[in-house]
């Protein structure tokens, strides 16, 4: 790779890993996916600092044309990334539904709570001192 | 029973497990519905337990064995809202659990009846009897039917995990089987749908016959729950 290339690769790779440290000091960013994405940067930064690494990987490996090589390995860490994004939102949408599960199920006891609690109140007004007799009927449908 | 927008057929479809002379406590999971689903379930006497958002009938179902659970019921329906089952059919559903048997399904093609389904519906029906039948290790002639039976260990089993995309009756079945419950089939009568869309478009289907074979061989041999989450009433 050319040391104009080379360069080149260095500034933008600085930017993005200054681009991460801002979303993730701002708590746009949490400090779990910020490393996984510093872990791209700081593999970039290897690469744009040692000149001949990737050459001289690439003609380990077998690779003819070595910027081939830079693709690659950028694939495969954006591979890795999606996927462990697929998994993070697979967990969260089972927490979702679950949530959403429980919502119905306690809708439907506080609106019998509610019921009960009316009914009481109803009969004897003095029973306690926080229920308010006649007060507005909460029950949503 | 799930219902997604069924405020057409949940009336008459109340009044006929009203009707029926067995003691059941009826309730209506509402699945995000936009209609008067809800007020219609109240209004029949129903419990109605309203989802936030649609979840799809395996979140709805899942929600009411929840319920079930958490409210200590030993024996659970699956009950369809617009009106193809029988409620008289109920009592022949349930007799099975108290002879041994954990889950119970109604199949519409054991003898009883007689409902048609279209050439390539019946091509894909017959495909996954064919890999149920391997993984269950068991024969079932409707692998699809809403019409169910649970017993107390099935009601936990599907209260902590229950398929939740479309098929979800397929995968529940195997599930049952694989966790080692004895599943029996009994032959039931059904009626063509009252009302409402049937919850299938052919291209829809068709994804969703690859995707439930692709699950169904991924399909991990369960364990029998030991917990259950939430509280008990």
């Amino acid at each position: 790779m050319s040391t104009r290339a080379h360069i080149a690769l260095a500034v933008l790779v600085a930017l993005a890993i200054l681009v991460i440290i801002r979303l993730v000091r701002r708590r746009h960013l949490k400090a779990k996916y910020s490393l996984l994405w510093l872990t791209l940067g700081g593999f970039m930064v290897i690469i744009a600092a040692v000149p001949g690494l990737l050459d001289w990987t690439a003609d380990v490996l077998g690779i003819y044309y070595q910027p081939t090589l830079l693709v690659l390995l950028g694939l495969a860490l954006l591979l890795l990334i999606v996927m462990h994004f697929s998994y993070e939102l697979s967990r969260m949408e089972n927490r979702v539904r679950t949530l959403a599960e429980e919502a119905a199920i306690l809708r439907h006891r506080v609106a019998a709570l509610e019921r009960e609690a009316d009914g009481i109140a109803d009969i004897d007004p003095g029973i306690d001192p926080d229920i308010e007799p006649g007060a507005p009927d909460h029950d949503p449908t | 029973m799930p219902a997604y927008n069924e405020q057409e057929a949940l009336p008459d479809t109340l009044a006929g497990l009203r009707r029926s002379s067995l003691p059941l406590d009826v309730v209506v999971i509402d699945d995000g519905s936009v209609d008067d689903t809800a007020a219609i379930a109240t209004a029949n006497g129903a419990v109605c337990l309203q989802l936030p958002f649609n979840l799809g009938i395996g979140g709805a179902l899942r929600t009411g064995f929840r319920y079930a659970v958490e409210n200590g019921y030993r024996r659970g329906i699956q009950f369809d809202a617009d009106g193809q089952h029988d409620p008289t059919q109920i009592e022949a559903l349930l007799a099975p659990l108290a002879d041994g048997a954990d889950m119970v399904v109604g199949s519409r093609f054991a003898g009883a009846g007689a409902y048609q389904v279209g050439r390539s519906r019946g091509l894909a029906m017959n495909i996954l009897r064919w890999a149920i039948r391997r993984l269950a290790g068991q024969r079932f002639t409707d692998t699809s039917s809403g019409f169910r039976s649970f017993g107390p260990d099935v009601l936990a089993l599907f209260a902590a995990e229950y398929p939740i995309e479309y098929m979800d009756s397929v995968e529940a079945l195997v599930m049952a089987c694989r966790a080692g419950f004895e599943v029996r089939e009994v032959p039931t009568v059904m009626h063509e749908r009252t009302a409402g869309v049937a919850s299938n478009r052919s291209f829809r289907l068709a994804y969703h016959y690859i995707r439930v074979l692709v699950s169904l061989a991924n399909t991990p041999k369960a364990e029998r729950p030991t917990r259950i989450t939430g509280t008990t009433a």
